[in-house]
């Protein structure tokens, strides 16, 4: 095996195992952060306000007291919830009274099909437009990149939301102002109740990587091996799709990252504007109704896949710059 | 004209008429059975999915659970009450036909309605009604009910498969009003619960109600079918969805855009737009008394607990004001939670001061209490009028309080409430038709389970005030002891100040929605007509 394959090899492998303490750590502070936020899980799952604590029957508390096993350590009660959750037994949702696995599961597709999309709208618009306008610095292109950028930061997206669903669903009719379609059921539908949120979604983080992008694009275009590369006679062409890109890219593969993660759990705005069920209006649901159980399946839903997406970004870090690799190793 | 000329003529008449009787009674038959026995009018209004932008979701599948008020107006769809009020506020039967009591209230023998089915296909019969009220009075089976109903009920027996007989643990007047909610009677077919405390697995019970449950998603939709054996005629809509939407700007874009036909908790100035003409297409209607708001103070609290505070803390507010400011132009100010012009008010305000403003007075109180401007806490919950909150502690302020809003979600304002850890509680409140037994939970002290007193408050003869309401048989009587009620709580402790009514909830539906009614709150049905008298036009 070549040295640099398996150098690669060793480096995926050491950040895999990096990820292993990363997600415990954060398993412990969801599980204490749930056991310090006041609310009694117990009324709530016997479907008793906070004040009704003398109304219940002794002999019924106890009982989901136990079940719950409230009534052991603190350390022990992890311990059982980290082994059921590895099952994937997250418990019983305190509101529904259905398994949160289920109720997690119900919300994942959507979430995905969501964040995949606002992704690919993003990297479409941004990339080759960030190229564009460093290519073209300082012309109508570059001003209009830059008023795109504006635009993009400054505008709420709850704005932009209200705005496109006055504009498209209202005046023009032409697609649903709320809800999801899962796609085997009907997929022309689901792609209409898409196009809108992931549109505004990905336009937010357009705006984002653009910028980095335009910037590393225009930074490279002044290095010397652009101007070795030109002056050996190659295409333009190839001198930026080729060198150029793929080394202006590790900044945009960061940005890219930090929003994959914020898409595939952190829309909670336009998930309630759309009425859309993803997984980051049921954890603000969640929140609201003290629905313990749910609250730490998803956040340690949403950690997980930002360790997955950072461990992606170091993969792409090493192959985009091949020093990466070789220092850790 | 010989004899049997006449016979004929006159059998001939008998049998035009026989056969007249017959169409005109075959038409005027209400809507059930198959198709075929169904009349042209249902035939032509039939079909069609009702879809409506629900702010709130359904909690759980267990009909015996706490509700909470959209949960309840969802499950109304399925499940129903033994009684129900229409919207003047009488109370009619539902599951029940008729009931009588014995002379001192103590015993009540309920006549069931008779060909009632459930969605199962099984009869309803007084075996149901045993077991489903024997289940909410196991302590064991932890219904939230159990605390009302076994301080009412101390034994149910079935007289015949169509009569059941209540045993009461004591006069109880107002028993069938108790049973107006699903909650505390609800009826479910024999042996349908069991296992653990308020879960179910798959379905829910079968129901009696006009719609069928299909499949509920947690926090996204709950969707029925139309039920074709229900009691009252089959609905006429084939089926009904209700949409979660938390965003009220979301619930309001999609009926607009026509992604749902029905809307609840819409925006004053939504409706106001509809009713300018500059947004078509769409009907709304205020819901009159959607929540009362009101009030508490914590008698135990270190400043609250002095009722000079209590009295500068009345007299700082102005309620015309508060109620123009905080609901926004659309209330109605009232100092208790019943309707305008009704005899209960009249009773009611008969011995309570006006509590006009008077801000140096409401200062010199302060002044002889020692309070100076130490902080106290205005306890309520997020989805409450912030702006109602802000203009009670801008008023208050002008008399040198210093109240500090806290607007926090259920859970910790109720947990709050339950340690008394609180000065003022805003607090909402409903009529519905029996105002003194609204009255049990905030000022009886100890009474069997109704244990608490959410000011603090505890006086045996305040106990013996409230529990005579539900005892006394005549509503003038009633009406007179309410007055009472309101004058010590009101006049004589200040323990409960009522700002009024806020009428700035709104339904709207598209205009191809036809003969809705509500209920006398926001319930989606009433006694007498709702949701399954509804129909979509072509």
């Amino acid at each position: 095996m070549a040295a640099p394959t398996k150098r690669m090899i060793r480096y995926t492998l050491l950040r895999a195992l990096q990820m292993i303490p990363t997600v415990l750590l954060v398993t412990v502070a969801v599980f204490v952060l749930i056991i310090i936020i006041p609310g009694d899980p117990v009324l709530s799952m016997l479907g008793y306000y906070a004040d009704d604590v003398t109304a219940v029957p002794h002999e019924i508390y106890d009982r989901m007291f136990r079940e719950l096993r409230l009534d052991r350590p603190i350390p022990v009660q992890y311990l059982y919830w980290l082994g059921d959750a590895l099952q994937g037994d997250f418990g019983k949702s305190v509101v529904f009274r259905v398994p949160v696995i289920d109720v997690v599961l119900s919300r994942v597709p959507a979430t995905l099909y969501l964040g995949t999309a606002s992704l690919l709208i993003a990297i479409a618009v941004s990339v080759p437009f960030g190229v564009w306008a460093a290519v073209k610095n300082d012309t109508w292109v570059d001003h209009l990149a830059s008023g795109f950028v504006l635009f993009g930061i400054a505008v709420p997206g709850f704005w932009f939301g209200m705005i496109v669903i006055l504009v498209f669903a209202i005046y023009l009719g032409w697609l649903p102002s709320i809800g999801y379609v899962p796609p085997q059921e009907d997929f022309l539908r689901f792609l209409k109740h898409l196009i809108l949120p992931a549109t505004v979604l990905g336009l937010d983080v357009a705006a984002n990587i653009l910028r980095f992008q335009r910037t590393d694009f225009l930074d490279q275009l002044h290095q010397d091996y652009v101007r070795t590369a030109r002056a050996k006679g190659l295409p333009g062409q190839l001198v930026i799709w080729k060198h150029v890109l793929k080394n202006s890219l590790i900044a945009t593969v960061t940005v890219v990252g930090l929003n994959t993660a914020r898409l595939l759990g952190g829309s909670t705005i336009i998930e309630t504007l759309f009425s859309y069920p993803g997984l980051s209006r049921l954890l603000i649901e969640a929140i609201y109704a003290r629905d313990f159980p749910v609250i730490q399946a998803v956040v340690l839903w949403m950690v997980v896949l930002v360790v997955i997406v950072n461990f992606f970004v170091d993969l792409i870090y090493a192959y985009l710059n091949p020093r990466i690799r070789y220092a850790t190793a | 004209m010989n004899l049997r000329k006449r016979c004929n003529i006159v059998s001939m008449f008998m049998l035009v008429a026989w056969l007249a009787a017959a169409v005109v009674l075959t038409l005027a038959s209400p809507a059930t059975g198959d198709a075929a026995s169904k009349p042209e009018a249902w035939e032509k209004r039939q079909g069609g999915t009702l879809i409506i932008g629900s702010s709130k979701d359904m909690n759980t599948k267990h009909p015996f659970t706490r509700v909470t008020s959209v949960d309840e107006f969802i499950k109304m769809m399925m499940w129903e009450s033994i009684t129900m009020y229409d919207l003047a506020g009488n109370l009619h039967g539902m599951l029940a036909e008729s009931w009588e009591p014995n002379a001192d209230a103590s015993e009540w023998t309920f006549k069931l309605r008779r060909g009632v089915k459930f969605h199962n296909g099984a009869e309803m019969t007084s075996a149901d009604w045993v077991w489903s009220y024997d289940y909410i009075l196991n302590p064991a089976n932890g219904a939230y009910a159990n605390t009302v109903l076994s301080d009412n009920i101390a034994k149910v027996e079935a007289v015949d498969p169509y009569t059941v007989k209540f045993t009461m643990v004591g006069p109880r007047a107002l028993f069938p009003h108790v049973l107006s909610s699903i909650q505390n009677g609800t009826i479910v077919p024999k042996g349908s619960l069991g296992g653990k405390v308020g879960e179910i697995e798959g379905n829910p019970p079968p129901g009696t109600g006009p719609f069928q449950f299909v499949n509920w998603t947690p926090g996204t939709q709950v969707e029925f079918k139309r039920f074709e054996d229900y009691w009252d005629g089959a609905p006429y809509l084939e089926g009904l969805r209700f949409r979660i939407i938390t965003n009220k700007a979301a619930r309001q874009n999609a009926l607009r855009a026509g992604d749902v036909d029905m809307a609840d908790r819409l925006r004053p100035s939504f409706a106001e737009r509809v009713k300018k003409g500059r947004i078509t297409g769409i009907q709304t209607r205020a819901v009159g008394g959607a929540g009362f708001r009101q009030l508490y103070f914590n008698t135990k609290g270190k400043w609250t607990g002095d009722k000079r505070v209590r009295e500068a803390i009345i007299i700082s507010l102005d309620r015309e004001a508060t109620v123009e400011e905080g609901f926004l132009g659309v209330g109605d100010p009232l100092p208790l939670a019943v309707p305008p012009d009704s005899d209960w008010l009249r009773a009611g305000t008969a011995n309570l001061p006006s509590y006009e403003r008077d801000v140096k007075r409401a200062r010199q109180l302060l002044k002889e209490a020692g309070y100076n401007g130490e902080p106290l806490s205005l306890n309520m919950t997020l989805g409450q009028e912030v702006a109602l909150g802000e203009a009670i502690v801008r008023q208050a302020a002008e008399a040198g309080l210093n109240i500090k809003m806290a607007p926090v979600e259920s859970t910790i304002f109720y947990e709050r409430l339950g340690k008394g850890d609180f000065s003022l509680l805003m607090s909402s409140g409903r009529f519905r038709g029996e105002p003194g037994l609204e009255e049990t939970i905030n000022y009886v002290c100890e009474k069997g389970k109704v244990r608490r007193s959410r000011t603090g408050y505890c006086n045996p003869a305040m106990d013996a005030l409230i529990s005579s309401y539900p005892t006394a048989s005549d509503r003038a009587e009633r009406v007179r002891i309410y007055g009472k009620i309101v004058k010590a709580v009101f006049a004589d402790e200040m323990m409960q100040y009522g700002i009024g009514w806020s009428n700035n909830r709104n339904f709207g539906w598209r205009n191809k929605v036809k003969d809705w009614q509500r209920g006398p709150g926001q319930e989606y049905r009433n006694a007498l007509g709702g949701l399954h008298r509804t129909w979509i036009e072509k």
